[in-house]
């Protein structure tokens, strides 16, 4: 029960400011229509009732700059050519891309906004949509506007390393569109985060100047890039010399298969045979002894294991080839990269 | 007799480990050259003769830790002492070696060997159990071996059979590529019972060498 008039009441609460805002923009309504009927003067009162403080309805900031409009455009029409400047400035500062639409404005209305962009300068930014972007193919589109001819730059500003993209440098006036794809100052996709955009401007009428801030954030949309396999550790290589004590292991190994030799024989012969011919046995023990020499030479000579180097290489250029396939694969799906492109935290002027 | 039986053993185990052999691609031939020693006493001093024989092997893988060979080797021994006939003789050798590691190695086998004298043939077979110890030099491109092995079973035509028989031997093998030298020292002892109040002792050493090669693929036919 509680919960249901707790609901009642925050309904009603809410409903308020809509029902208010409705009012403001029937009347809004109804005061255009007499105003394209030509009953100026109704028309006036009645948008001087909508922007009055005493008015009980709420105002939203476009419904004000709509009867800013059109007060000064009805002031224009009665022959009040300064208040109707004035009233025109009033719109203009709050949103600098109003315009008078050549089809419903006369050339005397559109005169008089014409001399009140003149005498105030400001810039104003086409909020932005949420969009996907091929970088490859497509462009983002910032549309921004001065009220009068202008020296302009625009630049992206990475929130989080301060990295800058210049957008546009030069004089305009009025409305201009400008293109984006979505790569950095050194022709790479843009990193991942939220962008200021700054419209910073100097009249070159007179000498006032404006900036106007967009925030934006993105996203990349593609497969996860691959790790490259990291660099080799010392225990994944074999060793590629010897020991040095291996020139020594050879000779005992060579010295000690001479001596078994030699002791074999004593140990099996029968002594009432006298041992045999032991020329023989000393032939080989001999053999077993020089080569051990001689293995024991070369060692010390030359201590590295050429098969493990063999190995090690091929592991290293195994994974210099991954790596390069890895690179690859994550070039190609950096390429096939698409940009994730959303309004953030408003504009600020 | 027990000639042909041991030929006829040796062509049944080739028989039996060519297509191993022929998918292992290591079917290895040997030439050998060997200097024989042969000494003999029965209660006086002893005999002994002396020369050379020649040979071939062949040794062939079965499985990564068994392999098989034979040799056929056979030559001619002049006699070194007063009183001593020259003999002839002949040998042929079956073996199997089983390797557990790389450093030991069992070896089963048997052989038949022939001697030819002035007073006629005396036949032995031999079959033996053994074990020998390995040792790697330079990079593995030279083996040193020791082994050692028991005659359990001797049987010698016209004679008793020894009451000891046993074998020792030490051998360096070379490998380069597809080539393969070796030097080695054999020798077995017999000994015979007491017979008429003499006793019978004979030893046989051997020094060989040999030159191998891993032989051409043969085409085995599959089973």
């Amino acid at each position: 029960m509680r919960v249901a008039v707790l609901a009642v009441v925050l309904l009603a609460g809410t409903a308020a400011p809509v029902r208010a805002q409705g009012n403001t923009q029937e009347a809004l309504d109804r005061a255009v229509t007499l105003f394209e009927e030509l009953q100026v003067e109704r028309a006036l009162t009645m948008l001087r009732q909508i922007i009055s403080p005493a008015s009980p309805y709420e105002v939203t900031r476009e419904q004000r700059v709509r009867a800013y409009q059109y007060i000064g455009a009805s002031l224009a029409i009665v022959g009040m050519r300064d208040s109707a400047v004035v009233y025109f400035r009033a719109a203009i500062e709050r949103d600098p891309l109003v315009d008078l639409d050549p089809a419903r404005f006369t050339e005397l209305e559109r005169g008089a906004f014409a001399e009140a962009r003149l005498q105030l300068f400001a810039i104003g930014v086409r909020p932005l949509r949420e969009t996907h972007l091929d970088p490859a193919t497509e462009r983002l589109t910032l549309a921004f506007a001065t009220t009068h001819v202008a020296s302009m730059t625009a630049e992206m500003r990475h929130v989080g390393s301060g990295m800058r993209i210049p957008l546009f440098a030069g004089s305009t006036d009025g409305v201009r569109e400008i293109g984006w794809n979505g790569l950095d100052a050194s022709g790479r996709i843009a990193p991942e985060g939220r962008y200021e955009v700054v419209f910073a401007g100097s009249s070159l009428h007179n000498d006032r100047a404006d900036s106007a801030r967009l925030y934006l954030d993105l996203r990349h949309d593609r497969e996860p890039l691959e790790d490259t396999l990291p660099s080799l550790r010392p225990d994944e290589l074999l060793p590629e010399r010897h020991p040095p004590s291996a020139a020594p292991l050879e000779l005992a190994k060579g010295l000690g298969l001479a001596a078994s030799a030699l002791v074999l024989p004593t140990v099996v012969t029968n002594g009432d045979l006298n041992r045999g011919d032991r020329r023989l046995v000393t032939a080989v023990a001999g053999a077993a002894a020089a080569t051990g020499i001689v293995a024991s030479i070369r060692r010390h000579r030359n201590r590295d294991l050429p098969a493990n180097i063999a190995i090690n290489r091929q592991r290293i250029l195994e994974r210099a080839a991954t790596n390069a396939q890895i690179v690859q694969r994550n070039s190609a799906r950096l390429a096939a990269t698409r940009l994730r492109i959303s309004p953030a935290a408003g504009i600020t002027q | 007799m027990t000639t042909r039986l041991a030929l006829a053993v040796l062509a049944g185990i080739l028989a039996m480990t060519g297509p191993a052999a022929a998918d292992a691609q290591e079917l290895r031939g040997e030439i050998i050259g060997a200097l024989v020693e042969h000494r003999l006493t029965v209660g006086h001093d002893p005999e002994r003769e002396f020369g050379a024989a020649f040979g071939a092997a062949l040794r062939a893988p079965v499985m990564s830790w068994m392999e098989v060979g034979g040799h056929l080797i056979g030559g001619a021994l002049a006699a070194q002492t007063p009183q001593t006939d020259d003999r002839r003789f002949g040998e042929l050798d079956v073996a199997a070696l089983i390797t557990p590691f790389p450093w030991l190695a069992f070896e089963v086998g048997g052989t038949s060997r022939t001697w030819t004298g002035p007073l006629g043939r005396q036949r032995w077979l031999t079959m033996r159990a053994g074990a020998e110890v390995r040792l790697a030099l330079a990079d593995d491109r030279v083996r040193g071996m020791l082994g050692g092995a028991l005659m359990p079973v001797v049987s010698v035509s016209g004679a008793e059979s020894p009451s000891v028989a046993i074998a020792a031997s030490s051998r360096l093998t070379y490998a380069h590529r597809t080539l393969s030298a070796s030097v080695g020292y054999e020798i077995e002892r017999y000994d015979f019972p007491v017979s008429g109040g003499t006793r019978r002792l004979e030893q046989v050493s051997t020094m060989s060498a040999s030159i191998g090669m891993l032989l051409p693929e043969i085409g085995w036919p599959r089973p």
